[in-house]
């Protein structure tokens, strides 16, 4: 059993966002340190209100307000996905004083699996408060949302479904430059918008908004609808603003829409950051209904808490609900919890923006039926067709980077389903063919085997054997799977005939958001052809990592990509 | 309770038989089933009212204080709201009890009744009126007063005049109602 269920497949996870949070999501935690003897409330937030909580956090550590014993306060506050945070402290890799997930989606789960192995205590306060306020909305460009009869046709999960089922393309509706509808929604094991995405979904198949059944979950009308959606996206992913951030800079032709927040659409007019808007972005608040993303407060109820925890944590709460930092959340594009704070810009119509939506809010589900819309997923989501590229040139024996790596690929493939198609090329002074692009299920064993055998001789023949591997999934038609190809280098090309400019232009001819995928990994303290996979990255829509040869850091690196399939 | 009165087309003698009716409790199931959530306080209902409109709530049940409050952040957010008042009414008054146990103390009761007596003045009960939208209880004060909401928010529906007020029904009665509610366990 390969589809690992997100209690058992996210613990390690964690440490990656912690150390890789500058390349994920941005910058991670605060700057400044605490002073000694300081009481330090530690948050674990969903990474969608970072851009608020990184204006507002510095200030209130700078004030160094005290508790009641006379300690000064000093939070320190960790962007990460909703549902791993919770599986992190579920599984006692994080003792936070505060958790704020982007939705209170989560918290009957978490408390429910919480009470079963801490014999019946409450992981959260009852009913925690929210701090700022988003709804799940389908981001998309404003021609296309109106080529579908936006606004005077709503549009809901359903229409997203037919379109991405039909097999129509944007030439059906006089746009043929905007080529196939691309689709895309974050990972639902990681992120609370994935999992608000396919509750919708499962909703949309029911035609109901709310009592939710598992047999109304195990319809096949659900699993047609899923897949009909998961058909058209062009990748997952742990971070909704990633895929804010390459749909705003990449243009129509990339991604038709996203499941994101509300405020992210209004940062997409920020021109400070994106200024090349290719077209306006709306938010289209699905007929069916949505979810808000309530930023609950929740204050724990474990037994690390103490009365001058508690006390801090709910001083710090109290600075983010107080009207000053509400308003700094409503500048950057959320809805304040304080009602005192009234709606206005830049919440507004020519930022794509309907203020008086959403109208339908779909029930959360209970803990059984969220299971079981998961385990749907997991049946029809999308998959993938990957070449692991790995360099084992002589230098890979350094600093036990080959041991470590190896490591890694073969956690790697254990996140891969057996539908998925994995072949694995390795190269030194030559490239070799360790598996062919094939079904993963029959050869899973044979091939981790392969791996471990594999050892550190020549030189890098970095460039042709991108160029070769790229051209294999070339091959394989563009949708039907997501292509990706993952390069682990760590060292500069000695042996190819491509030159550089070569390999871009090849890579960069699919502007479409089905290109081929690149995740290049910069691996080791060598000389690392770091710009060359930097652009790998950049022109398809893919990632680059650097890691250090470090058992953990390259397993985190490689568990990071998994997310993405 | 003011349901049940209005199910049985009444406002006064709600009996436990009447709670017991299968008719009255499938009734009941309807409505409370078209509920989301039930929040602790009328008053987080009501500041869920502003935060999430008409996507959480078409319409709630809550204070008329609790309304008046709200007008104003409600119209920032979601535009006006209107109050309508059922055909049975019950008030919530508040009532004062000085308790009549042995830890208080004749000094504490005597501070205490000082105390009733500012809450009720002219001043206070003006106040409870214009700033909190409270119905005074003392009827020296009007609800016409400069700066009373039942001026100014005439337009949303706010009345002066209330119809039929309920009964408050006996003990076990309400007993009875909470025990359906809570066995059918909406929470």
């Amino acid at each position: 059993m390969h589809t690992m269920s997100p209690v058992r497949r996210i613990p390690a996870l964690v440490l990656l966002v912690v150390m890789l949070g500058s390349l994920v999501i941005g910058c991670g935690g605060n700057p400044s340190s605490p002073p000694t003897n300081a009481v330090v409330v530690r948050m674990l937030y969903g990474s969608e209100k970072q851009a608020w909580l990184e204006a507002v956090t510095p200030a209130f550590n700078a004030q160094r307000i005290q508790t009641s014993t006379g300690k000064p306060i000093f939070v320190e506050a960790i962007p990460m996905g909703s549902t791993e945070s919770m599986e992190a402290i579920l599984n006692g890799i994080e003792e936070p004083a505060v958790w704020s997930p982007a939705s209170g989606i989560l918290l009957p789960l978490a408390n429910q699996e919480w009470a079963s192995s801490n014999g019946g205590q409450r992981l959260t306060e009852d009913a925690p408060p929210p701090l700022v306020l988003s709804p799940v909305v389908i981001a998309m460009w404003q021609p296309m949302a109106e080529a579908l009869g936006w606004p005077e046709q709503p549009i809901g999960w359903t229409e997203i479904a037919e379109l991405a089922a039909s097999g129509k393309t944007w030439a059906d509706y006089g746009r043929p430059e905007w080529g196939p509808f691309q689709f895309g929604h974050t990972h639902p094991d990681f992120s609370n918008s994935g999992i608000a995405s396919i509750i919708a979904i499962t909703y949309a198949a029911t035609g109901k908004t709310r009592g939710l059944t598992i047999e109304d979950v195990q319809s096949p009308a659900v699993a047609e609808l899923m897949q009909a959606v998961q058909s058209g996206v062009i990748h997952y992913g742990r971070s909704t603003g990633f895929f804010g951030r390459q749909m705003f800079n990449r243009g129509p032709g990339y991604l038709s829409a996203a499941v994101l927040y509300e405020n992210l659409v209004v940062e997409a007019y920020d021109q400070t950051r994106f200024p090349n808007l290719a077209l306006p972005i709306v938010a289209i608040y699905p007929r069916e209904g949505t979810f808000w993303t309530d930023n609950p407060y929740a204050i724990l109820d474990t037994p690390w808490m103490t009365d001058e925890l508690r006390e801090a944590a709910t001083i710090y709460r109290d600075y983010l609900l107080a009207p000053e930092q509400q308003q700094t959340a409503l500048s950057l594009g959320y809805r304040p919890a304080n009602t005192s704070i009234p709606l206005g810009a830049p919440l507004i119509a020519t930022n794509g923006i309907d203020p008086q939506e959403p109208r339908t809010l779909l029930e959360v589900p209970d803990t059984n039926v969220l299971r079981a819309i998961q385990e749907v997923w997991g049946t029809t989501k999308k998959r993938v067709e990957v070449q692991i590229v790995v360099d084992i040139s002589g230098s890979m024996d350094d600093e036990a980077r080959l041991m470590n790596a190896k490591r890694a690929i073969r956690d790697f493939i254990d996140q891969l389903d057996d539908e998925d198609h994995v072949g694995i090329i390795v190269f030194s002074d030559l490239a070799t063919e360790l598996t062919p692009l094939t079904a993963l299920g029959p050869k899973r064993d044979d091939v981790l085997n392969r791996i471990l055998g594999l050892r550190a001789f020549g030189g890098t023949r970095l460039i042709d054997t991108v160029v070769e591997a790229y051209q294999t999934l070339q091959q394989q038609p563009a949708g039907e799977r997501i292509r990706a190809l993952v390069v682990l280098s760590d060292g500069e090309d000695t042996q190819s005939f491509t030159r550089p400019e070569e390999l871009q232009a090849l890579i960069g001819q699919d502007e479409s958001g089905r290109s081929i995928k690149l995740f290049t990994i910069a691996y080791g303290s060598g000389g690392i052809e770091l710009d060359l996979l930097r652009q790998m990255a950049d022109v398809t829509g893919g990632q680059l990592y650097q890691s250090k040869s470090d058992a953990t850091e390259i397993e985190e690196v490689y568990r990071d990509i998994a997310t993405f399939f | 309770m003011v349901l049940a009165y209005h199910y049985h087309n009444k406002t006064s003698d709600l009996r436990v038989q009447d709670v017991l009716d299968p008719s009255f409790q499938v009734w009941l199931d309807e409505f409370q089933r078209a509920v989301l959530d039930f929040p602790s306080s009328t008053g987080f209902l009501m500041q869920d009212v502003v935060r999430f409109g008409p996507s959480k709530y078409d319409f709630v049940t809550v204070y008329e204080n609790l309304a008046v409050e709200s007008i104003e952040t409600a119209a920032n957010r979601w535009g006006p709201i209107k109050i309508y008042y059922p055909a049975n009414n019950i008030l919530s008054d508040h009532p004062y009890a000085i308790l009549n146990a042995e830890w208080v103390s004749a000094e504490q009761r005597q501070a205490a009744a000082q105390f009733r007596t500012f809450l009720l003045s002219q001043e206070m009960q003006e106040l409870a009126l214009t700033r909190y939208g409270f119905r005074p209880a003392n009827s020296q004060v009007s609800l016409d007063i400069a700066g009373s909401p039942f001026e100014r928010y005439a337009s949303y529906g706010l009345q002066r005049d209330i119809r039929a007020i309920v009964e408050t029904p006996a003990g076990d009665v309400s007993r009875e109602l909470i025990t359906f509610w809570e066995r059918q366990n909406y929470r």
